[in-house]
């Protein structure tokens, strides 16, 4: 089968790796650069456990071919959980005991990051991290806790009660 | 056929720049267009259809974005329907009220209009917006371009007008007055899909309605325009007794049938409430944009 190499920005590290045409973005993260944070759930787009930033989008990389992203920047949760913004989130999830099995939690902060980056300055709403937060399924906790995480996060943001 | 393009296309991804040079790619055998991919990869991992080479669309100068101009919204088939929701240009409408609801935000970063357009699923969300909002798709292929109406585009589930050799270059929206909304029955509030779905289009002058056009998702092989549900809207006040029989017309002309997403019964059964909700929201759109225009 042929190979293309591609180049992008990954965690800001510009990679240039070869891959078959076909080959995911999911497989391309977890395989090739060792990124394991984003998980394969469904491998449908129905639940977010795989989602990651594609210049600056939450995306499910179970349903992008790697090829796709030649030239894009793209975030993980690696690189995310280490900003200000994710450790936020990271923080207030273990708090609100927003985490029991820890599989979708990854792809949940990635998607409350792109929510709060897509607004800086704003509390979002109830109905506004509901909306973000759909196409991200948790078996586990119910989404409550979740939300209030998101939610105090985004205060902390606001008010700089950040470390 | 050229041999070095058959080689090229082998197994791969391509990229091309221009629409031309996709038409070309197209061509072979065994070339399949790529535009947001959330249903193309899993139709594809299930064995539903058979890709060789991927031609992506989205880099295609001019393919993606919305423009006004000319009287006319004129849509790139590429633009993401997160991009559509969210255009200044394109404000509430049928079609966005549509887009808003498909997949979650993941989804809705990649699906592209083009992608909803083409795809032809009876239930998809979009295309009723579309067809009563009177939209034309433009169509390109080697030989040129040829513009279709949305309510002739859809020839049954998964099939359109679209020839293997063209492209959907452009969706091109009138603008008129009038308020227009979709809105569907579900089981969950998102990440499902339609069990029923309606939209209206409406202009209203002098408290009657003097144009009108209803479409019905998921109730049929294609999405329906209902034209009885529109005659008897135009001319009325919009009253209970229009919308009431706008309803009923909708549900003579659905042709729904039992499936995996819900029973034709059910289905006739939540139509005209869905219909009567769908009525008033157009209307009160139309209103709405008619007070915001004279302030």
């Amino acid at each position: 089968m042929k190979k293309s190499t591609l180049e992008f920005s990954v965690n800001g590290q510009a990679k240039g790796l070869s891959f078959a045409h076909d080959t995911l973005l999911l497989d391309l993260i977890r395989y090739e650069l060792d990124l394991t944070g984003a998980k394969l759930g469904c491998g449908t787009g129905d639940c977010g456990a795989c989602t990651v930033l594609v210049d600056g989008r939450p995306v499910n990389a179970c349903l992008v071919y790697a090829a796709e992203c030649d030239g894009s920047q793209i975030e993980t949760i690696e690189d995310i959980a280490k900003s200000e913004t994710g450790t936020a989130i990271v923080d207030e999830m273990v708090k609100a005991d927003a985490i029991q099995c820890g599989f979708c939690t990854p792809g949940i902060i990635v998607t409350a990051y792109a929510l709060l980056k897509s607004s800086p300055g704003q509390i979002p709403g109830d109905a506004q991290i509901t909306k973000a937060l759909a196409g991200n399924l948790c078996r586990c906790t119910g989404y409550i806790p979740i939300m209030e995480a998101v939610r105090s996060a985004a205060e902390r943001l606001v008010s700089g009660d950040v470390t | 056929m050229d041999s070095t393009l058959s080689n090229t296309c082998k197994k791969s991804y391509l990229r091309p720049p221009t629409i031309e040079e996709a038409l070309e790619l197209i061509e072979n055998p065994g070339a399949c267009i790529l535009a947001g991919g959330t249903d193309l990869i899993n139709m594809r991992a299930q064995g539903m259809i058979k890709v060789d080479c991927l031609v992506d669309l989205k880099h295609i100068e001019g393919i993606s974005g919305v423009n006004r101009d000319n009287g006319a919204t004129r849509i790139g088939p590429a633009t993401c329907l997160d991009d559509l929701t969210s255009d200044a240009t394109f404000p509430t409408n049928a079609v966005t009220d549509g887009a808003a609801l498909v997949g979650g935000w993941q989804t809705r970063s990649r699906a592209t209009i083009g992608g909803n357009i083409c795809r032809a699923s009876p239930g998809a969300d979009t295309l009723c917006g579309l067809i009563v909002l009177a939209a034309k798709f433009v169509l390109i292929s080697s030989a040129g371009q040829r513009t279709v109406d949305a309510s002739d585009f859809f020839t049954g589930p998964g099939k359109t007008l679209l020839q293997p050799n063209e492209i959907l270059q452009q969706i091109i929206v009138p603008e008129r007055p009038g308020g227009s909304a979709y809105a569907r029955f579900t089981y969950r509030n998102a990440m499902d899909l339609a069990v029923a779905g309606v939209a209206v289009f409406m202009e209203v002058r002098d408290g009657v309605c003097i144009d009108a056009s209803v479409a019905i998702a998921a109730c049929g092989p294609t999405p329906l325009l209902v034209a009885d549900a529109a005659r008897v809207l135009i001319g009325s006040a919009v009253d209970e007794a229009a919308i009431e029989a706008a309803s009923q017309a909708v549900v003579s002309a659905a042709q729904p049938i039992d499936d995996v997403r819900g029973t034709r019964w059910h289905r006739l059964r939540v139509l005209p409430s869905l219909t009567r909700q769908v009525i008033c929201v157009a209307h009160k759109r139309c209103i709405d944009a008619k007070s915001e225009a004279l302030s």
